[in-house]
């Protein structure tokens, strides 16, 4: 299912991207590219501009230098992120937490203009059902379909990750940001996590990890980019990262032993 | 697994049903010493009309507005105005108001509606200010006068001067109204609205346009004000329209009638409305007796009570909270 782009590795350009805020750099100078098979993680100290990057590429933000390119298109808001085949998941959970966990994922479908909904036609009907039968599959395949009619705001803290997951999963996305997805699971759900992301990956989508379980992104991730201060201070697959002695003084070395 | 089922034809028909039944018998009852009720059924049925429109913009989108009298004004002075001054035929008069009252909507709502919270609030607030002004000052609305010898809606003779015929007429409406905005809360539209509620950047990651859907029921919250409007300016007024009834009293009021019906229910808005225009009914009364010189200062005092009570005490809405504490006694009981 791994689909072939004709921009060959410049699915995803992030080049030459400075963010301000005020007087503060939050990124500087940062440029990499991503290919359209990969599951690659982003990690660095707190404050390291990690979830910027995200915010740029989600098109949440705009950069105050460079671009973020995604399949040869420049994003400028969530919305087209979304429709050019962005999806992301948020460093806090943000559920819709007073809609159904069903419900939370199918607003990740779309569908339905105000007047279709306001005359309740039949042609409408029937591609709501589709994707309800939809919503349902994608969540009985992470193992929570039993809980589609609870509002989302009352399940365990572990699947309402799952359900925010599912729910960037329902756009249908060629490119899937996860912020800190393990943050607050425990080491079972953590794992179930990391099969989770694996399966996902191996069905063609692109995976971009932002991570602090160090674990979670060994064993996951077959590139790493290492962030500081707002610079990528390195690029690799995790063997090189876990030997570079530049990123064990930043990151490594004063967190993990 | 057992996917649940979605909502089934009975469950969407019964509501509307009983709701129809009600409209037709309820009328009925309001003889003799009752009749009196007849007027005060009709105005009720124009405040649910506003309040449907104002609970999907506020309870569903979750976008305050506090100027929506003024959207009603709207409506009824641009329908009295076309069918008086402009000499338009009635048919048109309806048509050109109800065009007006979502066209000021889509203006407005391009501007205020890139405003979030507080000053979302400042700014309908001030539409309304404005607008209320302009009923009240200015020479083509016909001032603190107001406008004189409006034409009827008559359908061959039908409502006539009937009060009973007139409140058939304007909650025949009401139940179109409220059908129609049920659909809507059903659709993916109304997921979509929800979202934005909850948490509007996330709902824009999802591809929900954000500014495109607030600004529609924006639209759609004018449309449904200036179709109250028009009501109110060709069925319930004796031929005459004047600007005291679209005060900011009313916005107030208005949106205490959603709050009091839970914010997120098209039902609880009714009844929350129904319930509010029999408060506004008794409060004068007891205004009256108690000795208040000015019963205006009197209903106000109580509104903003209510709602900041409402606000503190029960932040749900007062429907809900009735409901749910009468389905627990019930599963109490069985």
């Amino acid at each position: 299912m791994i689909s072939v782009m004709s921009e060959g590795d410049s699915f995803l350009e992030v080049q030459q991207v400075a963010r301000h805020f005020g007087g503060q750099r939050a990124l500087n100078e940062v440029s990499f590219r991503i290919p359209d098979d990969s599951l690659t993680a982003i990690i660095g100290p707190n404050g390291a501009g990690k979830t910027t990057l995200f915010n740029l590429i989600a098109g949440a933000l705009s950069p105050t230098r460079g671009h973020v390119r995604f399949r040869g298109r420049q994003i400028a808001s969530p919305n087209q992120a979304c429709a050019a085949g962005i999806a992301r998941t948020f460093q806090n959970v943000r559920l819709f937490g007073g809609l159904t966990v069903l419900d939370n994922v199918m607003v990740g479908m779309g569908g339905g203009g105000l007047m279709s909904g306001l005359l309740g036609l039949q042609s409408a009907r029937e591609q709501e059902r589709l994707r309800r039968k939809k919503a349902i599959y994608l969540l009985d395949n992470v193992g929570i379909a039993h809980l589609a009619s609870h509002p989302a705001g009352e399940i365990p803290f572990g699947q309402q990750r799952l359900v925010e997951l599912t729910r960037a999963m329902a756009t249908e996305p060629k490119l899937l940001l996860l912020d800190e997805p393990a943050a607050g699971l425990n080491a079972t759900e953590t794992a179930a996590l990391g099969r989770i992301v694996r399966q996902i990956h191996q069905q063609g989508v692109a995976v971009l990890l932002v991570e602090h379980d160090m674990s979670l992104v060994m064993n996951l991730a077959e590139r790493i980019l290492v962030l500081e201060h707002g610079r990528l201070i390195a690029d690799g697959d995790p063997g090189r990262i876990q030997a570079d002695p530049q990123v064990r003084a930043a990151y490594l070395g004063s967190e993990e032993t | 697994m057992k996917p649940p089922e979605p909502t089934s034809p009975r469950q969407v028909y019964q509501g509307p049903l009983i709701f129809l039944g009600l409209i037709i018998v309820l009328p009925l009852l309001a003889r003799g010493q009752y009749a009196y009720l007849l007027p005060l059924a009709q105005i009720g049925g124009l405040y649910a009309i506003l309040v449907t429109g104002l609970t999907l913009l506020m309870g569903f989108t979750g976008q305050v507005s506090l100027g929506h009298a003024g959207f009603y004004g709207f409506g009824a002075y641009v329908a009295a105005l076309a069918a008086t001054s402009w000499g338009m035929p009635l048919a048109g008069a309806v048509v050109l108001a109800l065009i007006a009252g979502a066209l000021l909507a889509l203006m407005t709502g391009f501007m205020v509606l890139r405003l979030k919270g507080n000053l979302l609030a400042l700014a309908t607030l001030c539409l309304g200010i404005i607008l209320g002004e302009l009923f009240n000052k200015s020479k083509i609305t016909g001032g603190a006068a107001g406008l004189f010898d409006l034409p009827r809606i008559d359908f061959w003779g039908w409502p006539g001067k009937s009060a009973l015929a007139k409140v058939y007429l304007v909650w025949a409406v009401v139940w179109i109204v409220v059908v129609l905005a049920l659909r809507l809360t059903m659709s993916p539209a109304g997921r979509a609205i929800q979202a934005i509620h909850f948490d509007e950047e996330a709902a824009a990651a999802l591809g929900v346009p954000v500014f495109a859907l607030k600004l529609k029921i924006f639209v759609l919250a004018g449309f449904l004000a200036a179709l109250a409007g028009v009501l109110y300016a060709f069925v319930y007024t004796p031929a005459y329209l004047g600007p005291e009834e679209f005060s900011l009293m009313l916005s107030v009021m208005l949106v205490t009638m959603v709050v009091l019906g839970g914010m997120g229910s098209i039902w609880g808005g009714l009844i929350g409305a129904l319930v509010t225009t029999g408060l506004h009914e008794v409060i004068t009364l007891a205004g009256e007796k108690i000795g208040f010189t000015q019963i205006t200062r009197f209903e106000q005092l109580f509104f903003g009570a209510l709602l900041v009570g409402m606000l503190v005490f029960c932040p749900k809405g007062l429907v809900p909270s009735i409901a749910r504490l009468g389905l627990r006694r019930w599963r109490r009981r069985t």
